[in-house]
């Protein structure tokens, strides 16, 4: 893989940007602070390829009964969840929270990818969400919510 | 023995693990003083019981307690 310091990738971004459109990952280095981790510039549809294999899964945990009125849908891999009267409300409910923690998540990251929590494994997860752009056909194909409250 | 808790009830516990709302959102979140990040969604406008199964994977995947009795 090509490594290349900040400043010699400055002098080049436009064709080092046509490089990665064709596969190649290129490593950026901070020759300045050699503590600091490389990053890569890579194709975003490559990533978005690598993504589109991280499947949400679901468990209807409660339904309406004599002590409670609600469906609670609860996503498997981030832990959010939705609460509605039927089932279509509980999903609407859950794309309103998984949005919410997405936007919070990416304007924090530092805070929630520590590794204190259980929220460090969320980040692809929530970037697929947060690459539909709101988007609610997108959302409810991505978040493969159509086959549960059908 | 099952037990019941509401949003409010979740909201309080929430607050003693030392998490905040964020922003105007549902999603609370902070550091707990066993130094563990947090992250719950909280359904203030909903009333009544959370249901049993919820009320379980919050207390066990959210909020990091062994069990629901554990909340009390």
């Amino acid at each position: 893989m090509t490594i290349l310091t900040v400043s010699e990738a400055k002098n080049k971004l436009t064709s080092l940007r046509r490089e990665a459109l064709t596969g190649k990952e290129i490593l950026l280095d901070d020759g300045k602070r050699k503590e600091h981790q490389p990053v890569s510039l890579i194709a975003t549809a490559l990533l978005d390829d690598l993504c589109n294999s991280l499947v949400f899964t679901y468990q209807w945990t409660d339904e309406p009964d004599g002590t409670q009125p609600h469906y609670s849908l609860w996503n498997n891999e981030t832990g959010v969840y939705g609460v509605g009267e039927t089932k279509a409300d509980a999903a609407k409910d859950f794309i309103d929270n998984i949005l919410d923690y997405a936007n919070i998540y990416f304007n924090d990251l530092p805070y929630y990818l520590s590794r204190s929590g259980n929220t460090y494994g969320h980040y692809w997860y929530l970037r697929r969400v947060l690459r539909c752009n709101g988007d609610m056909d997108s959302l409810y194909k991505v978040l493969d919510l159509g086959r549960l409250v059908d | 023995m099952g037990y019941t808790f509401t949003w409010d009830d979740l909201e309080k516990i929430c607050l003693k693990l030392n998490m905040k709302r964020q922003g105007n959102t549902s999603v609370w979140a902070g550091i707990g003083p066993d130094g563990r990040l947090r992250k719950c969604t909280i359904h203030a406008k909903h009333r009544g019981n959370i249901g049993a199964g919820l009320v379980s994977k919050i207390a066990k995947q959210e909020l990091l307690f062994d069990s629901v009795e554990e909340m009390l």
